[in-house]
């Protein structure tokens, strides 16, 4: 019987956290001994606690690759993760575009490409959304609050 | 005497009552929205409290905590979805009495039930904190530390199926708060070269990416779904004259008498587990609901339309959040998540929990807490009011409801501090929490760490110099902290205990 070698997402993100431990580890090196003295036990436990994961997610692929059925062993996987991570690019894109733009010449752009991202094409819908969330944050930040907008 | 008639005096402030009807309306609704719930509102609602008085902010904050947990039972019975997991049993029986044509009359008895939870609560929080607050004048340097760190493990370690996780998260915090200047040598620490980062990563961008942004980016992956037009199952028994619904969803004398020792009994199950950090009104409900259950004279009813089912699932978890405040303003360990970020907002506001928030500090958090006594109350006749009409809103799509989400987040974060860094920490908080979530991780205790992290390393490294190179000897021969420790250590052997005796008895089936 074939069977296909299924690595849980655990291993990968334990290894890639006590990758980054190490570093951290090295960063507190160039300290000070009382200024470094809090970190590393934080980091000692951290470390501890992956090595502890990294196991558990080596039990857990082992456990998947030998059973038959594979039942959910939460892998996280592209086809459901892309419209989040797309999500999360057009927000990057309106953070920078905060810095450049200005706030509400930025939300009056963002606004109508998520709600075209998520399919909406009720047009008076997006301008509707667009321009009262506008209002709203002018009458509730800018006016009432006097908060600064970037 | 006099504490309490000021306390109602400075309620009377417009600012601190404008904040109580906004901190209700911004509650409820975000209740409502299914996926989003008192975490989220308080976090995405930080920003307006900036401008405000410490009492109003809190009033405000505390407000939204019991109002979203009031909304979210709106949706739960007229839609069986639960607006928040708090809510979850008063879908059962909720939603039951909605298929039947009682979805007003359900309102009604969940409205009385949270109004009876919350008040209980805040009376419990008034008459417990102000003393328990005297066990923390015991408390050095050490014990603040054990504090935090059995803050962390017992939040972390309550992480269902991954404490592990939970703890590991916690660490990671830890070493988040380390971020910055040390206070103590004023050594630089994982500044990597940049200037914006020497004071350390600031609290409210942390809690609004992991908390709401990473929540928009799982509405995002669940979209399709949750973009279901929500209202096919109602029965539209919604569509009544005000004054009709109105008479209908107020229960009468009769029928509030009955369920009375029901709403005490879940009130004291809730504000017990309200107090116990970690656990909140997910567990709350479920275990009233079920102790209801078996005093009723008609257990069969349970599940299939019971009133008193509503009334004992809504009085505990509203009666989480007062007891929830009472460690978080006597000890400074919240109990939740919410009350994490309430914590955040008091330290933001300059309200220091401890003894000292009771005497040098009690003209502001008296009114706090007779303000939430009374918030209450306005927040259930404001639900009677509105509150169906307010359920419409759980039929937002997704496709709206994320840009404005975002937005919110946007401002909360670059409000805090008025600099673009904290937009783009939030941004990185954001993906981080989303890719918790989704592997198992959680982000409460990340954002317990960031808060508590300060006072246990201070806490720390002050007690070593106390302890003169006997740390060990230093901390065992203080009681106080005798018993903290012991605690730490049953909190992180409880859930290793509870993972090793479920992974046995899956191997034997």
């Amino acid at each position: 019987m074939n069977k296909k070698r299924i690595i849980h997402q655990d291993v990968y993100i334990s290894v890639l956290l006590m990758i980054l431990g190490v570093y951290l580890f090295y960063l507190t090196t160039k300290m000070m001994p009382e200024a470094a003295r809090f970190p590393r036990m934080a980091l000692g436990v951290f470390m501890i606690l992956m090595v502890w994961t990294f196991v558990d997610g080596v039990r857990k692929s082992i456990a998947a690759t030998n059973v038959q059925e594979k039942k959910d062993i939460r892998l996280l996987k592209w086809e459901q993760n892309k419209m989040p991570f797309a999500l999360f690019v057009i927000t990057v894109a309106y953070a920078i575009g905060l810095d450049f733009l200005g706030f509400f010449t930025a939300t009056a752009i963002f606004i109508p490409v998520v709600m075209l991202f998520f399919r909406c094409r009720n047009i008076k819908l997006i301008a509707g959304v667009t321009i009262g969330t506008l209002l709203f944050v002018y009458l509730m930040f800018v006016v009432f609050l006097h908060a600064a907008l970037p | 005497m006099s504490v309490i008639a000021n306390a109602f005096m400075a309620l009377l402030q417009p600012e601190v009552l404008l904040a109580m009807i906004v901190g209700i309306l911004g509650g409820m609704i975000i209740g409502i929205l299914p996926g989003l719930g008192g975490t989220i509102a308080a976090a995405l609602m930080m920003p307006l409290t900036y401008t405000l008085s410490p009492t109003a902010a809190l009033v405000m904050l505390t407000t939204i905590y019991t109002s979203a947990v009031y909304g979210g039972s709106f949706t739960a019975i007229l839609l069986h979805t639960p607006g928040t997991t708090a809510s979850a049993a008063t879908a059962l029986d909720g939603y039951e009495l909605t298929k039947q044509g009682k979805g007003l009359e359900a309102i009604g008895i969940a409205t009385f039930g949270s109004i009876c939870g919350g008040f209980f609560s805040g009376v419990m929080l008034l008459m417990i904190a102000p003393s328990l607050s005297k066990v923390a004048l015991m408390f050095s340097s050490s014990e603040y530390f054990l504090i935090a760190i059995f803050g962390l493990t017992i939040i972390g370690s309550l992480v269902k199926d991954a404490p592990i996780k939970g703890l590991a998260s916690g660490a990671f915090g830890l070493l988040i708060s380390t971020v910055g200047m040390d206070a103590m040598t004023g050594q630089l620490r994982f500044t990597f070269g940049k200037a914006w980062l020497h004071s350390g990563i600031t609290i409210v961008p942390t809690m609004i990416g992991l908390f709401a942004i990473s929540q928009v980016l799982i509405l995002a992956e669940d979209w399709a779904k949750a973009n279901e037009k929500m209202f096919e199952d109602s029965d539209g028994n919604l569509n009544h004259g005000m004054v009709e619904s109105m008479k209908r969803m107020v229960p009468s004398g009769k029928t509030m008498l009955q369920l009375l020792p029901n709403a005490i009994r879940s009130s004291i199950i809730g504000l017990l587990i309200g107090i116990m950090p970690g656990a909140g009104g997910d567990v709350a409900c479920w275990v009233a609901y079920d102790s209801a259950k078996r005093v009723s004279k008609n257990p069969d009813e349970f599940g299939r339309g019971s009133i008193a089912g509503v009334c004992a699932s809504e009085a505990s978890n509203n009666a989480v959040t007062g007891g929830s405040f009472i460690p978080l303003f006597t000890l400074g360990v919240p109990g939740s998540s919410t009350a994490a970020v309430i914590l955040g907002g008091m330290m933001i506001h300059g309200l220091i929990p401890g003894n000292s928030l009771f005497t040098d500090q009690a003209d502001k958090v008296y009114p706090i807490m007779i303000g939430f006594m009374i918030a209450n109350i306005l927040m259930g006749i404001v639900g009677i009011l509105i509150g169906p009409s307010l359920t419409r809103l759980a039929g937002v799509p997704i496709s709206s409801l994320a840009p404005i989400l975002i937005v919110l987040c946007m401002i909360g974060a670059y409000t805090a501090n008025g600099n673009m860094y904290d937009v783009y920490i939030a941004l990185a908080f954001g993906i981080i929490g989303y890719l918790m979530r989704r592997t198992g991780f959680t982000p409460t205790p990340i954002v317990l760490a960031v808060i508590l992290g300060g006072m246990a390393e201070n806490g720390f490294s002050q007690s070593l110099v106390m302890a003169r190179g006997d740390v060990i000897g230093y901390y065992l021969s203080r009681p106080i902290s005798c018993v903290l420790l012991v605690l730490t250590v049953v909190a992180l052997l409880w859930p290793v205990f509870q993972w090793a005796k479920g992974k046995a008895k899956a191997a034997k089936v």
